[in-house]
């Protein structure tokens, strides 16, 4: 079974998408923010994914992937950033640049990514 | 005729000489005339400078006269005074006046010309009408810039002012798209499961689930809505309380009920110690809005630690604190959380709380109220809020 970890400090949307994810058949984890996602990632296994909100109390998305990347063990699992706003480029580490979706954004579409991202990364 | 009388210096080294000059500026004219007299272009010059003159006669014999620089210094004294130069040169020529005219003289009377009283008159009638109209003509233009400067710092604050709203705008679109996006992602989610689910074994509680939250999330929504229009409203000066008789214990339990969910959530615990009976002239919606952003910032920043509620009262004051015991809020921060953000200010948008604070602030101000914070990193934080058991006829801000 293929795990993501969702992170965002928005109640409504980590929960929806733990459910909607679950129904599809993931296993999910959620983080309320970076540092939370950093402290879930510790634990093995590693998720094949992790979709993470760029505004976060505490540590935001633009630092959890600054610290995903200066990580040997962290840095191959793809992100995709989830934002409201138009996503600062000069504040997104360097190296290749995530996935980005904005929101809102629609679900089929995302959940499509999800599969894609996951299985593409699998070959 | 002006009724005015002249002021004239007449410069010139002989007595005789100025008297025969006084005699033909008042020849025949009603005209009056107050006149000054020097005998040295030094003593000329410094009575340009230091008396008020309408116009100078200056004798071109005068030693000194013709030193370069000299008549240049007398004409710019004269001008500054709003007088002007008129040069009397017996013996000179047409090149010498092109020359007086070139170092700053009004007129030049030459030769024969200033035996007569008609050159000499006009010359001084001309200059001083002149020295009154450059006077009237820098005072213009002085004028004019005074205004220009005006007009551009005008323009420079009404560009910030642009600037500013056109940040707020991109900053409020971002606000609002958040609930949106929940609001989207329940329902496609639940249209999601009854396009897939088989209809006998619809999951209803989840379904119910996904409505309730988009219910809330269009009340949160909503509240946005107010909180943009409250920014409006204070900013154009409309900011006014609707006074009642507020318990603030009960307040404050309704608040805490209503954001039971949110705080459960969070993981934070709530403890209250709220004195009973304390009751004051506030306005209630604003007062919950205070106490609801208060506990949600605690919630979303202190996810996961305990929140304490204390409300005393402080003679005839309310004393409400809120604590958490989070990361803390860095000195440096302190009063910046309470301001407007704009998008530069990386931290307090980070720190996602928006535009809240600002807006609690306000209201606590409106109330004669006072709000602040104490915090250390890694010590959490207390917002001690202040405020007056009555405040005055509704205020407006």
């Amino acid at each position: 079974m293929k795990t993501v970890l969702v992170v965002d400090d928005e109640y409504d949307i980590v929960t929806t998408l733990e459910t909607i994810l679950t129904l599809e058949g993931y296993g999910v984890d959620i983080a309320f923010h970076g540092k939370e996602a950093l402290t879930l990632l510790k634990s093995p296994p590693l998720p094949d994914l992790i979709i993470s909100d760029v505004m976060m109390p505490v540590m935001n998305g633009y630092e959890l992937l600054r610290e995903l990347r200066a990580h040997e063990a962290y840095r191959h699992v793809p992100v995709i950033l989830m934002s409201a706003a138009q996503i600062e480029t000069d504040r997104l580490p360097p190296g290749q640049p995530p996935l980005v979706v904005r929101k809102p954004f629609d679900l089929n579409w995302l959940l499509d990514l999800i599969n894609k991202t996951i299985n593409d990364r699998a070959e | 005729m002006d009724a005015l009388p002249y002021t004239v210096l007449l410069i010139g080294t002989f007595p005789e000489q100025r008297s025969e000059r006084r005699r033909l500026l008042t020849h025949g004219t009603n005209q009056r005339f107050l006149f000054l007299e020097a005998e040295s272009a030094t003593d000329g010059l410094r009575m340009a400078q230091e008396q008020n003159t309408d116009c100078i006669v200056l004798d071109y014999a005068v030693p000194g006269a013709d030193h370069s620089g000299f008549l240049r210094r007398l004409s710019d004294s004269a001008r500054m005074r709003s007088s002007a130069v008129v040069v009397v040169a017996e013996l000179g020529d047409e090149n010498l006046a092109a020359e007086t005219l070139k170092h700053g003289a009004y007129d030049c009377i030459l030769r024969e010309a200033a035996k007569a009283p008609g050159a000499i008159q006009r010359a001084v009638a001309g200059a001083i009408a002149q020295a009154k109209f450059t006077a009237e003509l820098q005072k213009q233009h002085e004028e004019h810039n005074r205004r220009l400067g005006e007009l551009h710092r005008t323009i420079g604050q009404m560009d910030q002012e642009i600037r500013a709203r056109d940040e707020f705008l991109s900053i409020t679109a971002h606000e609002l798209r958040t609930p949106i996006a929940a609001i989207k992602l329940k329902l496609q989610t639940g249209l999601r499961v009854l396009k897939n689910g088989s209809p006998e074994q619809l999951p209803y509680d989840m379904l119910r689930g996904l409505y309730e939250g988009a219910d809330r999330q269009i009340t949160r929504l909503s509240g946005l809505i107010d909180s943009l229009l409250d920014l409006s409203r204070i900013d154009a000066g409309y900011f006014s309380l609707q006074l009642e008789t507020v318990d603030l214990a009960a307040l404050i339990n309704d608040v805490l009920e209503r954001l039971s969910y949110q705080l459960s959530f969070a993981k934070c615990p709530v403890t209250t110690a709220i004195e009973p009976g304390i009751t004051g002239q506030w306005d209630r919606l604003r007062l919950e809005q205070v106490i609801t952003n208060l506990l949600t910032n605690a919630a979303r920043y202190a996810s996961g630690s305990a929140i304490t509620i204390q409300a005393k009262r402080e003679a005839d004051l309310a004393r409400i604190v809120v604590r958490d015991h989070g990361p803390g809020i860095p000195k440096e921060h302190h009063q910046r959380i309470f301001d407007r953000y704009e998008r530069g200010a990386a931290q307090a948008n980070d720190l996602g709380l928006g535009l809240g604070l600002y807006i609690t602030r306000q209201i606590v101000i409106a109330h004669d109220g006072t709000i602040e914070v104490e915090s250390e990193p890694g010590k959490g934080a207390a917002f001690y809020i202040r405020l007056p058991l009555a405040t005055s006829d509704t205020k407006l801000m």
